[in-house]
Order: C-alpha cells, then sequence, then structure tokens
C-alpha cells in the first residue's frame, strides 16, 4: 500500500465520518481518491470498535449521493456544449444520447459499484443529455447502496487484514467485470449462432 | 460442433473474446477460492504492525487480548488510539514502540475464538 495510502489510514480513526464523506463525494466527481479502499479501511475500523457502523455507513453513503447530484447537475450546465444539427458527430452523440435514455437506468445503476471507474462520467453525461432526472437519482442511490454495503461489509468481514481484504475486493471485481464480458459476448454468440440451424 | 465451426468461421473475434474472458473469470474466481481459504486460518490474519493501526485493530489483527497489548504499550485502557498517539503519550518514537510490538506480539497468548 502507497504513503498516500497510509497516511489516509492513520486519518480515518480521527475523523472518520467526515474523511469518508469526502472521498466518496469526490470519487464521484473523478478525482483519483482511493474510495473503495477507504471504505474497505472504515469496515475494518466497525470491527475493530473504533468507529460506528450507522455513522459510517451513512457517511459514505451520503458522500457518494451528493456527489452523484454534483456531477449531473455540472453535467447539465455544460449541456448547451452538445453539438446539435446534421453533422457526423452529432448524429453520433444523439445515438448515445438514445442508448442512455433506453438502458439508462441499468448504466447509471452498474457503474455506481461493478464499473465504477465509469460513474463521474455517467453522471457528467447524464446531466449533460438531459436525462431523467428522477431516474438518475433512484438507480444512483440504489448503486450507490450496493457499492457502500459491500464494501463496509467486506471491511468488516476481513477487516483482521486490511491487505487481504483489499486484494479480496480487487479479485471480486474482476471477477465481476470478466463474467460480465463473457456474458455479453456469450449472450451475442448465442444470438447470432441461432439462425445457422 | 457444426454450431461452433459456423461461429469460428464468422464470428471469430466474438468467439476469443468470450472464451478470453471466461478464462480470466475462471482465474479470479480461483483466486478469490484460495485467498479465502488461506484467510479463513486466523494465524493468517496477522498484519505487520503499522504507525497508523488503532490498538483494538491490532487486536482483532492478532487475536491477543486487550489486556496483554496495553501491557505492552504502556498505557491504560483508552478508546480510539493509534499507535502514533500512543507514541506521543509515551515518548517513545513510533518506530522503537513497532519494534516491540513485532517482538511481542507473537508471543502473547491466543485470546479464545468468540463462538
Amino acid at each position: 500500500m502507497t504513503a498516500l495510502f497510509d497516511s489516509l489510514l492513520a486519518l480515518l480513526p480521527v475523523y472518520g465520518p467526515w474523511l469518508l464523506a469526502l472521498t466518496t463525494f469526490l470519487s464521484c466527481l473523478a478525482v483519483p481518491v482511493p474510495s473503495s479502499l477507504m471504505m474497505i479501511a472504515s469496515g475494518a475500523f466497525v470491527g475493530s470498535g473504533d468507529l460506528s457502523l450507522p455513522v459510517m455507513a451513512g457517511a459514505a453513503y451520503a458522500g457518494a449521493l451528493s456527489g452523484d447530484q454534483a456531477g449531473y447537475a455540472l453535467g447539465r450546465r455544460a449541456g448547451g456544449l452538445v453539438p446539435e444539427g446534421k453533422s457526423k458527430r452529432a448524429k453520433l452523440i444523439a445515438r448515445a444520447i438514445a442508448g442512455l435514455q433506453a438502458r439508462g437506468a441499468w448504466a447509471v445503476f452498474l457503474t455506481r459499484w461493478m464499473f465504477s471507474a465509469l460513474g463521474p462520467w455517467i453522471n457528467l453525461a447524464a446531466g449533460a443529455t438531459g436525462y431523467s432526472h428522477r431516474q438518475f437519482t433512484i438507480a444512483g442511490a440504489l448503486g450507490e447502496a450496493v457499492w457502500v454495503t459491500t464494501y463496509i461489509g467486506l471491511g468488516i468481514v476481513f477487516g483482521a487484514n486490511l491487505e487481504a481484504a483489499a486484494e479480496f475486493a480487487s479479485n471480486a471485481l474482476g471477477l465481476l467485470a470478466a463474467g460480465a464480458v463473457a456474458a455479453g459476448f456469450g449472450w451475442w454468440l448465442w444470438s447470432v449462432s441461432k439462425p445457422a440451424n | 460442433m457444426s454450431r461452433l465451426r459456423h461461429l469460428w468461421h464468422n464470428h471469430r473475434i466474438a468467439l476469443i473474446g468470450f472464451v478470453l474472458a471466461s478464462a480470466l473469470a475462471l482465474v479470479f474466481a480461483l483466486r478469490i477460492l484460495v485467498l479465502t481459504i488461506y484467510w479463513a486460518n486466523p494465524e493468517h490474519h496477522r498484519q505487520d504492525p503499522e504507525p497508523w493501526m488503532t490498538a483494538g485493530y491490532i487486536v482483532r489483527s492478532w487475536h491477543v487480548s486487550r489486556e496483554d497489548l496495553d501491557a505492552v504499550l504502556g498505557v491504560e485502557r483508552v478508546g480510539r488510539v493509534r499507535l502514533i498517539d500512543i507514541a506521543q503519550r509515551t515518548g517513545k518514537p513510533v518506530d522503537q514502540l513497532i519494534e516491540e510490538l513485532r517482538v511481542a506480539l507473537p508471543q502473547m497468548p491466543k485470546r479464545p475464538e468468540k463462538q
């Protein structure tokens, strides 16, 4: 683990909820902070009796929800920059927007936790393309609940050794991502192989 | 088989992608299995003491009693304290405190597992 993460870890037992809320807030705006690791560490300190579970889970959740809303609002302000008209680029963007409108709730939900690196960009895109704020908020709130529960839970269960918990989390995410890609290819292959018979 | 041959001729990239992604998923699943078995043993929980750790964290990581740990640290039982706080309180450099813990922790009696 890096020196920066070690100093963040040292601050966690002292500024617990504030630090965790700030971390999850910033991570929703694409600031590179180790938010998943910080949640695992918070879970570990809950397990060791140093921090309170409802306070830490609430702080992480509040930070993530407000970060998502801030990203959406930023995107909405930048929405005027989306090109319109009949150019090739405008058509591509229009297609992307249509895709987001059709499957947006799933995209928002899954990018909160499974593909969380994409989360901040989905926030901006959703705001910029005028995606329904209500749907964004509901799908986002559900996804963030999964994110917070999974990571803090992981920290509580595997909290006796943070390095082990972090390793476990990265492998679990790898499994989910590789599994999702395999399922995607599999589904596509299945659908194209039918007409052959 | 003919279906597989058809896919190989017409959708080679998707087929390769499917096999590679499945293999990768299998590797991750096996690593999770190995990690789970390894960490199920409390002996393997023990993490080398570091300045950010709280007394509570060390108690959990090493399966020792808080009283035994406090005796080595030279403090009365206090709430949420990190090793850096204890070093400051006792006027010891934190590296020295960590060295002392490295020697003492493996010799402490194990706290009985909670049922």
